[in-house]
């Protein structure tokens, strides 16, 4: 049995291996090379690490903080959507999450695209704001801006928050639900005292993937974050191309993702003490 | 308490109807302080939807719900002194079980020291001393039961509500279970409403039975009445195995298919004789009977056969020495006390 088991893992372990984990290491080794005349040279030198962490520590808080806005935005907004679907829509739930299936079909680049028709100095919201008399001038800080980034990555992420919360919720038992009303829970009660703790890790894993989509992104804040929404991805893609930096490159990106990892420890551990405390 | 027992809990006019389906049709029901009431039905009759109607869970198409004198029909499950055991229990897999039981009481913001003795208290009223820091998950169903009942006795509630509350258990933890259910009623002497579609379970716990069939009340009564004077064919086929035979009635007489006269007052027209299988015996006058089965069950014996009008028979008999006399193939002859059998007047439906 146990053999047959460890057969049956092999297959992907093999492919798991060899696509992701010997490149992601070899790249983060890269983290410690050199680069002599635009050669890569294997060495053991922490140059690349010293200039994340003296010249980039501010923007991969700022990073952080963009990552950490579009997750908690679309936590909140996917738990509204998927409640509404698992316990207000009836039958029609399935159906509104296939609708939100189709909207990933949509495309990355034509929801950038279309905000930047939406935000831009031209564009539909500044119209509408004109033509309505409230303002005289279009208004600029709409686009290319921190703001114009995050609302971008919440509508692209959005369906990556309401699925898997929407998949835990169909685990709450309606039982649960009816016993707490039954037991004198008002609508408050039941939500925070009965739904929210039976889905805190489908939330969890909403907020991971929204977050760590929203902060390893470069393309939104390239086309809509100007000069004051810059994130970390798009210096590891400068690194990586215009410069021909790989060590520089490695190590933002390694950077990048260990910073990510520890805030997702961080928030993990006290989501579990506050649930602990709660008892 | 003044010499009129008022109903703890009044149904008037009760329905439901989901779209064009009527699953509960316009019903009354009174159940006293004390009672431990079973609704006995098959499963569709209407009696899930009557019990959540009584809990708030399903708001009626028409009619009244009074508990204790108060008018509670427009009141949502919280606010009524009603609690619910669930079928698929409902209790809460993110609490331990002292969590679970104390749900309702710190939801009223009781006093800590309170909530932990009536806990403990409930706990031993349901035997489960000592499980009060397991994790639900860790617990075997019949152990989930309980909890899922100390959770709704902790509430003191005026009536308490069983939907099936064994279905899920297999039969023997079912048997002690009912054993529990009846020493707790009988310990905390509260008014228990439980739903089952099992007669046996229905007349080992219940002091009253209230048998439902297609959203209607088809007879209310203590379990012997119910199963020995049924009030419809339906009461009588439902509630035991039964043996039901045709005839008609004319001028006050009743001719059985079956080939037996006797006088019974009533309308002309096509009438059913119901016998329970017990009080059908060997009878040198009887009908003949071909035997066609013998089923040995430990304590008694069953009896199938067939009578010249082609009608089934049932007999049970206690003494199953004498399974020789019904060898299968053979014809026996089969009578019973006139006063034994029920005359059901009408067609059924």
């Amino acid at each position: 049995m146990k053999r047959a088991g460890i057969m049956f893992l092999a297959p992907a372990t093999l492919v798991f291996t060899a696509v992701f984990a010997l490149p992601v290491a070899l790249l983060f080794a890269v983290s410690f090379w050199s680069v002599k005349s635009f050669r890569l040279q294997p060495d053991f030198t922490f140059t690349a690490w010293q200039r994340f962490i003296t010249q980039y520590w501010e923007l991969t808080l700022y990073t952080l903080f963009v990552g950490l806005m579009a997750g908690i935005i679309c936590t909140l907004l996917g738990f509204v959507f998927a409640y509404a679907a698992r316990f207000k829509a009836g039958a029609h739930g399935d159906t509104l999450m296939l609708a939100t299936l189709i909207t990933l079909f949509g495309g990355y680049l034509v929801k950038i695209y279309a905000w930047k028709s939406i935000l831009g100095a031209d564009g539909l919201l500044n119209q509408t704001l004109m033509a309505s008399g409230l303002v005289t001038e279009p208004l600029t800080f709409l686009i290319y801006s921190r703001g114009a980034v995050i609302v971008a990555l919440v509508h692209f992420l959005l369906p990556f928050a309401i699925l898997p919360i929407y998949a835990a919720l169909r685990n709450v038992p309606d039982s649960t639900v009816e016993a707490a009303s039954d037991l004198g829970a008002n609508a408050f009660n039941t939500l925070t005292l009965v739904i929210i703790p039976q889905v805190r890790q489908g939330l969890f894993s909403a907020f991971a993937i929204c977050f760590l989509l929203a902060a390893g992104d470069y393309v939104t804040p390239m086309l809509l974050g100007g000069t004051s929404g810059v994130m970390l991805g798009q210096f590891v893609l400068l690194e990586f191309s215009t410069n021909f930096n790989w060590p520089a490159g490695s190590a933002l990106s390694f950077g990048l993702l260990f910073a990510c990892m520890l805030l997702l420890a961080v928030l993990g551990l006290a989501g579990q003490m506050i649930a602990r405390r709660k008892r | 308490m003044g010499g009129h027992p008022t109903p703890l809990l009044l149904l008037r006019g009760l329905s439901k109807s989901f779209g064009p389906v009527v699953a509960v049709s316009p019903l009354d029901l009174e159940v006293n302080a004390g009672d431990f009431c079973a609704i006995l039905g098959p499963s569709g009759c209407g009696k899930s939807t009557l019990l959540r109607m009584i809990a708030g869970f399903i708001e009626p198409s028409g009619g009244r719900i009074e508990i204790d004198g108060a008018d509670v029909t427009k009141r949502g499950p919280e606010k009524r002194p009603t609690n619910m055991v669930f079928q698929s229990y409902g209790l809460f897999p993110h609490l331990t079980v002292a969590e679970n039981i104390a749900f309702g009481l710190s939801l009223q913001k009781r006093p800590r020291s309170e909530i932990d003795d009536r806990v403990d208290a409930t706990l031993d009223l349901v035997r489960l001393e000592g499980f009060g820091a397991r994790a639900i998950d860790k617990l075997s169903g019949g152990q989930q039961q309980r909890v899922a009942l100390a959770r709704a006795l902790i509430m003191r509630p005026k009536v308490l509500l069983l939907d099936e509350p064994l279905a899920a258990l297999d039969l023997k933890l079912r048997h002690q279970m009912q054993e529990e259910l009846h020493r707790i009623h009988r310990d905390i002497g509260g008014t228990f409403i439980f739903v089952t579609h099992d007669q046996g379970e229905a007349f080992a716990l219940a002091s009253r039975v209230v048998v439902m069939n297609a959203g209607l009340i088809e007879q209310v009564g203590s379990p012997e009445n119910v199963y020995q004077k049924p009030a419809s064919l339906f009461v009588a086929d439902f509630v035991g195995e039964t043996t039901i035979l045709g005839g008609k009635r004319r001028n006050g007489r009743v001719i059985l298919n079956a080939g037996r006269e006797f006088d019974h007052a009533g309308a002309d027209g096509p009438v059913h004789v119901v016998i329970r299988p017990e009080r059908i015996h060997v009878d040198p006058l009887g009908l003949p009977t071909l035997i066609a089965d013998r089923f040995f069950l430990g304590a008694s014996l069953k009896i199938s056969g067939k009578l010249a009008s082609g009608e089934d028979i049932i007999v049970r008999i206690a003494d199953t020495e004498s399974a020789d006399k019904f060898k299968p193939g053979s014809t026996v002859r089969l009578g019973w006390d006139p006063m034994a059998q029920r005359v059901i007047s009408g067609t059924p439906q």
